[in-house]
C-alpha cells in the first residue's frame, strides 16, 4: 500500500501548492480587459527553517522551479537580511539573527521579516512586487511549521 | 518554423561533416608516410597524387581541423532531437488535456512554443507603425502540437521595450502574469472582413492591424505563458490559441504548473 504523503519532504522542505497563490484575476492592458494569473515560475514550491550553525542565522529559503544566484539586500531591520535571485529579483529566502531580533513570538518575527520585504519591495518593478507578496503570503500561512525549529535556539 | 536550425536537419549535416574530417585526416595522414618512389613503385598513377598531397598537407589538415572542430562546438551546444521529441510529447498532451472533448478539427486548437531571439533576417512595423530591425528582438516558432499544423512561420516582435511586444505571446513575454484573451470575434475569409472586425481583432490580440490582415489568424481564445530554462533565463512563450471563444482557464494553469518544471529543465541550453 502506497503511505500517504506528508507536508514535510525531504531536506525539511514543506510543500507550498501553487493553485493556493495564483487565481486568476482581471486587469486593463493597453486598453484590453484581460485575465492574467501569476507564472508557475513566480510561485515558491517549497519553503523551509533551519538554523544554521556556521552562520549562527536562522535560514529561511524559498524553492523555485529554477534556481539561480542569490546575493543579499539588507535595506530591511539589520537583523534580517532578504536573499534574492540575481536574474529575477525573487525572493530566494531571509537570514535572521535571532539574538539580536529580540522577537519571541511568531508575529513579531513575521512582522520584522515583513519590513524587510517592504524594503524590497520599495525598490522593485511592479512584477517583482507580486513574487514578495506572495512570498510574505506563504511565510504567514506557513509560520508555525517554519518557526518551530526556532523555539530550540 | 526554426526547427531545422535548432534541431534535426543541421545536426545531421555536421554529424556528416565532423565524419569527413576523420576520413580527410586519416588520408592526408595515410599519404604523409608515403614516398613518391614508393607509390610509384607499387602502381605508377599515385606517384603524382602522393606529391600532390605532400604539397597541399597543411592546407587540408587546417581545414579539418578547423572546419571539423566548428562542427564539433556546433554539435555540442545543439539539443539532442529527442529533447524536440520530449518537448513536442509534452505540447501534445497539454492539447489533448485542454481539447480533447472540443471536437472538430485538432488543428483548430494548438499548443505552440516559441523561442525569444535577439536576431531574424526580417523587418517589421510596430504596432505604433515605427519600422523595427532585423536585431529588434522576436519571438518565433519552435516547436507545435499535432502532426499536420507543425509548419508555420508566423512571428512575434518582442523587442526590449516591451511596451512595443506583440500579440499575447510579446504580452506574456514581458510579464510575470500568464495572459488570457477570450471572446474574439470570429473573423471571416479575407474578402468579407470589414474594418472594425479587423481593427478590434487587432486591439485585443495586441497586434497591428496589417498583422492581422497578413496572418488571417481564426484563434477566438489566447493565452501566453513565458517559460523560463533551469537557470532562470527567461526562454521564450508557450501559447495556447483556439477556435473556441473560450478556454478552461483552471485546467490550463493546472497543467502548465506540472509541465513547467520539465521544460525548464528541456530547454536548458536549447
Amino acid at each position: 500500500m502506497r503511505k500517504p504523503m506528508t507536508q514535510q519532504e525531504h531536506g525539511g522542505w514543506i510543500r507550498v501548492n501553487p493553485h493556493d497563490y495564483d487565481q486568476p484575476h482581471e486587469i486593463g492592458m493597453a486598453d484590453v480587459e484581460v485575465n492574467v494569473f501569476i507564472s508557475p515560475f513566480e510561485i515558491p514550491r517549497g519553503v523551509r527553517g533551519f538554523y544554521d550553525e556556521a552562520r549562527k542565522r536562522f535560514m529561511i529559503e524559498f524553492k523555485y522551479i529554477t534556481r539561480e544566484p542569490r546575493e543579499v539586500d539588507d535595506g530591511g531591520p539589520p537583523e534580517i537580511k532578504t536573499l534574492i535571485g540575481r536574474k529575477t529579483g525573487r525572493i530566494l529566502g531571509f537570514e535572521i539573527d535571532v539574538v539580536a531580533l529580540h522577537a519571541s513570538s511568531v508575529s513579531l518575527r513575521l512582522g520584522a521579516i515583513d519590513q524587510a520585504l517592504e524594503a524590497v519591495r520599495s525598490r522593485s518593478s511592479l512584477p517583482r512586487r507580486e513574487n514578495s507578496r506572495i512570498a510574505s503570503k506563504v511565510l504567514h500561512d506557513r509560520s508555525e511549521e517554519l518557526f518551530s525549529a526556532m523555539a530550540s535556539i | 518554423m526554426r526547427r531545422w536550425f535548432h534541431g534535426t536537419g543541421l545536426r545531421s549535416f555536421l554529424v556528416w561533416v565532423r565524419r569527413a574530417r576523420t576520413v580527410v585526416g586519416s588520408l592526408v595522414a595515410a599519404v604523409l608516410v608515403a614516398t613518391p618512389q614508393g607509390a610509384a613503385d607499387l602502381w605508377a598513377p599515385l606517384e603524382p597524387v602522393v606529391e600532390f598531397g605532400h604539397e597541399t598537407a597543411w592546407i587540408w589538415l587546417t581545414g579539418a581541423l578547423v572546419v571539423g572542430g566548428a562542427a564539433s562546438w556546433i554539435l555540442g551546444s545543439l539539443r539532442h532531437p529527442a529533447v524536440w521529441d520530449a518537448t513536442d510529447a509534452i505540447l501534445d498532451e497539454f492539447q489533448e488535456a485542454l481539447f480533447a472533448k472540443a471536437g472538430g478539427d485538432a488543428a483548430h486548437h494548438r499548443v505552440t512554443l516559441f523561442k525569444r531571439v535577439s536576431w531574424r533576417a526580417t523587418f517589421a512595423r510596430d504596432n505604433a507603425g515605427k519600422l523595427r530591425w532585423p536585431w529588434s528582438g522576436w519571438l518565433v516558432p519552435v516547436a507545435r502540437s499535432g502532426h499536420g499544423n507543425r509548419r508555420t512561420g508566423v512571428h512575434f516582435l518582442c523587442p526590449d521595450d516591451t511596451d512595443h511586444a506583440q500579440g499575447v505571446a510579446g504580452r506574456a513575454w514581458a510579464r510575470t502574469q500568464a495572459v488570457v484573451v477570450d471572446g474574439l470575434p470570429e473573423l471571416g475569409d479575407s474578402d468579407e472582413r470589414a474594418q472594425d472586425e479587423i481593427a478590434g481583432y487587432a486591439q485585443k490580440t495586441f497586434v497591428s492591424e496589417a498583422w492581422v490582415v497578413k496572418n488571417s489568424p481564426r484563434a477566438r481564445s489566447l493565452m501566453g505563458f513565458r517559460v523560463e530554462d533551469a537557470r532562470s533565463n527567461p526562454w521564450g512563450v508557450l501559447v495556447v490559441d483556439s477556435r473556441l471563444p473560450s478556454l478552461n482557464i483552471q485546467l490550463a494553469h493546472e497543467r502548465f504548473n506540472s509541465y513547467a518544471p520539465v521544460l525548464a529543465r528541456l530547454l536548458q541550453g536549447a
